[in-house]
């Protein structure tokens, strides 16, 4: 009795789970879906990532010129116009017009920069594509109608381009007239250091790098922890993230041959030292390099006003959140539970990698106010 | 807080388009294929009256330990909620009641059996003061008022309505007092007509036992257990007034759930808070039931019409075909939060508090997200909706066949099978929006 009851159910429902299993076999129809997807978040993100260049800002315009160094690597020049290089307020709130610069090489942005001249080292032989993107303050690329405002050149590095100096010989300066080296160190907002020299009787010449020497002009190296980093073209340069504990960071005033300056045989250095804190020397915030994605949110009068209330991203993408309060607050990110603190009329932000895929809250814990869903998929 | 359902950190991601066409469509598919193919005689009735076992003696023990377990859980929870931390996700006893006992109660019910009416806590609470009320003399010498599953069905109203719309329906400190009040007035009630009243007016209770129905094992007279085939049982569930409207109102909860955290439900809802949000959470909790009681009322009405029976027992009738929807809702909805928050919970339990102790060293735990693959959760929202669409569908067909005569029961069928078929769509479509 009750298998003959049983029987046409039981058949029908497992006739009808081999259709679901046939469905899901079907691998083209779902390829081609997330290909459509991936170009939707693409559409999604660049909001985030990019800022257009207002009305009533002027459209920033620049050019790049990349001359092999005669001694070593590559001297990058930048001509830039209607633009403010601002290293004081990089990894702050955006202003119009301000900002800084972010160096590409093949495509993979590899650095900040404040200078209108930069050395690059480390190149491999064969062609680069080297190009420098106007950025604001928050590291979005400023664009128009979309496009950043780049500027792009194609070199050759020639094989065995690439040896430093051997020996360093020093030029020995009067005193009266000697270069004079002040040197302030501050910590950027975002990740890793800021620093600024101040330079008096000295000229910066990049052109003029690796060749002869002409008194009170030539460049700056940078050395930390007694290790030569690299050339400076710039009195404003912008330190990575540097592991924890004290760190002794120098720039050296060094002649267009690169000869150190001197004065009674003692080189000319300013010489700081600064103290990474363990929360600071989080290098994965630097190794994770700059946001693919950044969510601006203000908070104004119990009020959010944000782009998107939905930020769709592709899992594995480097979330920036920066927040404006007119109150003391915190953000959380739910489920990754990164935490924020936002201080009454400041602004505040942070880094991540969106790493787990799933739909979560950004809020202000404190007032319970939803900032937006973050969607990782 | 976190708005929609009470308690978790992670929300489904959006189902992708094409599961959602697949799904969709086998859905509708099926429906008719079974107007054509499935039985002419009732036989899930013959199927749910299968074999029946004696309850074997390690169960019975472990019922005795899942007893006194649910017992100290609630107990523990409820101090929880009272005395410690007010933070939903530093407490025991936000997780506790919305994940553990009302989605893995859910889960157990559906596929295993009413586990939670094996174990129930309030009712042991509720034995006690029986025995209570006889002494102090309060027990009612004659019969519980009879009103059906309804005092259930606006119970779990209000259990919703501070899981999905209450400003701080999630606060630990509101849930417990509300759990306290619900001790007492359970309790009070039990010492007045019997532990047993709790069966049919405790609102988890009611619900757990309704989808408990449509699982393989269930409770047979004389302590045994009935074996069948999943959601054969549907057939000779016991129904009672009430029943159709407490698997609405839960039904239309879910709905609501997945509305409010879709990219249209925050539009539409905006961004809700204190008791301005929770008036419009609630407008529009309200409106996600009254959308699925009349959708339910169309079917019933055409049912009723073709079959010349009145439209309040086909009402009746008819609502086991909608535990298999509530439940399959409810996977659909709740499985990945099932998966996260369950971790919680056992880190919970090492500092039910929040004060910091750690009794059982898993207080530091962090969730991992990872346990299941977000295809996998993709996976079982589809085919959780699709079986529960199925089963639905069998059920109505049946019930169809023994209700009218057999020319006139596909033109009723075909009213019960757009009714299961708009269900399931739209709990699709709340997946692909989510």
């Amino acid at each position: 009795m009750r298998s003959k009851s049983r029987g046409p159910f039981s058949a029908s429902l497992l006739s009808l789970i081999l259709v679901l299993a046939a469905c899901g076999a079907d691998d083209g129809e779902s390829t081609s879906e997330a290909a459509e997807d991936s170009a939707n978040e693409e559409d999604g993100h660049s909001h985030g990532h990019s800022i257009e260049v207002p009305e009533g800002m002027t459209v920033p315009t620049i050019s790049i010129e990349v001359v092999a160094d005669p001694m070593s690597g590559q001297n990058l020049f930048v001509k830039l116009a209607d633009f403010d290089v601002s290293p004081e307020t990089a990894s702050t709130d955006p202003v119009d017009g301000q900002g800084h610069l972010h160096l590409y090489v093949d495509g993979e942005r590899t650095a900040r920069f404040y200078n209108e001249a930069l050395h690059l080292t480390g190149l491999s032989a064969g062609e680069h594509v080297i190009e420098v993107e106007v950025s604001a303050n928050n590291h979005s690329a400023y664009t128009v109608d979309g496009e950043p405002i780049r500027a792009m050149a194609t070199i050759e590095v020639e094989e065995g381009a690439g040896h430093g100096h051997d020996e360093v010989a020093t030029i020995d300066v009067d005193p009266d007239t000697a270069p004079v080296i002040g040197l302030r160190v501050e910590k950027d907002p975002k990740s890793g250091w800021n620093a600024f020299v101040d330079l008096e009787n000295f000229e910066i010449n990049a052109s003029a790098a690796s060749s002869a020497h002409v008194a009170g002009e030539g460049h700056l190296h940078l050395v930390i922890d007694g290790v030569k980093q690299g050339r400076v073209y710039g009195t404003n340069w912008h330190i990575p993230a540097l592991s924890e504990g004290t760190h002794e960071i120098a720039f050296e005033v060094s002649a267009n041959d690169h000869s150190w300056y001197a004065i009674d045989g003692v080189p000319i250095v300013a010489t700081t030292s600064i103290d990474v804190a363990a929360a600071d020397a989080t290098q994965p915030m630097e190794e994770m390099g700059d946001p693919d994605v950044t969510i601006s949110a203000i908070f104004e009068d119990g009020e959010v006003t944000i782009e998107a209330s939905r930020i769709e991203v592709e899992l594995g993408q480097i979330v920036m959140v920066m927040v404006e309060s007119d109150v003391d607050e915190e953000v959380h990110v739910h489920g990754y539970d990164e935490f924020l603190s936002v201080p009454a009329g400041e602004s505040a932000m942070i880094q991540f990698a969106a790493d787990v895929p799933g739909l979560f809250e950004i809020e202000f814990e404190d007032s319970g106010v939803l900032i937006a869903d973050l969607q990782v998929s | 807080m976190l708005f929609g359902h009470g308690v978790g950190s992670r929300g489904d991601l959006p189902l992708p388009l094409w599961m959602f066409t697949w799904a969709a469509a086998i859905a509708l598919i099926v429906s008719f294929v079974a107007l054509g193919v499935l039985w002419t005689k009732p036989r899930l009735a013959a199927a749910a009256g299968g074999r029946t076992i004696d309850v074997p003696g390690p169960l019975r023990l472990l019922q005795v330990v899942g007893q006194v377990a649910a017992l100290a859980l609630l107990l523990v929870s409820l101090w929880a909620g009272l005395a410690g931390v007010d933070d939903t996700n530093g407490n025991l006893l936000p997780v506790t009641i919305f994940v553990i006992v009302w989605v893995g109660g859910t889960l157990l019910s559906g596929l295993i059996g009413d586990v939670w009416g094996a174990i129930n806590p309030v009712v042991t609470l509720g034995r006690g003061a029986e025995q209570l009320g006889r002494r102090v003399g309060v027990r009612s010498e004659g019969p519980a008022p009879r009103t059906g599953h309804w005092p259930a069905a606006a119970g779990l109203f209000v259990f919703l309505f501070y899981e999905l719309a209450h400003p701080s329906g999630s606060s630990p400190r509101t849930l417990g007092i509300m759990l306290l009040v619900h001790l007492v007035v359970c309790s009070l009630a039990a010492a007045r007509w019997g532990a047993k009243w709790l069966e049919e007016n405790e609102p988890f209770t009611v619900m757990f036992a309704l989808i408990g129905a449509m699982a393989p094992i269930r409770r047979a007279a004389a302590g045994r257990l009935q074996l069948s085939s999943p959601v054969a049982g549907l057939a000779a569930m016991p129904i009672i007034t009430g029943s159709a409207a407490a698997l609405i109102v839960v039904l239309g909860g879910t709905t609501f759930d997945g509305f409010s955290e879709s990219e249209l439900g925050r539009d539409v809802l905006g961004r809700p808070e204190g008791w301005g949000g929770a008036v419009t959470l609630t407008i529009g909790l309200v409106g996600s039931i009254a959308v699925i009681a009349a959708l339910y009322a169309i079917g019933v009405q055409w049912t009723a019409r073709v079959s010349g029976l009145e439209f309040r027992q086909i009402w009746r009738d008819f609502a086991p075909s909608l535990v298999p929807i509530v439940f399959g809702y409810a996977i659909a909805h709740y499985a990945q939060l099932l998966v996260d928050e369950t971790q919680s919970f056992w880190f919970r339990l090492s500092d039910p508090l929040g004060r910091g102790w750690n009794l059982f060293g898993a207080a530091d735990g962090v969730i991992d997200f990872t346990i299941i693959s977000v295809d996998l959760i993709a996976w079982v929202q589809v085919l959780a909706i699709l079986f529960g669409h199925i089963g639905a569908v069998i059920v109505a067909h049946d019930m169809s066949v023994s209700l009218v005569r057999l020319e006139e029961s596909l033109r009723s069928q075909f009213a019960m099978l757009i009714v299961m078929v708009a269900y399931s769509t739209l709990g699709l479509w709340l997946l692909l929006n989510a």
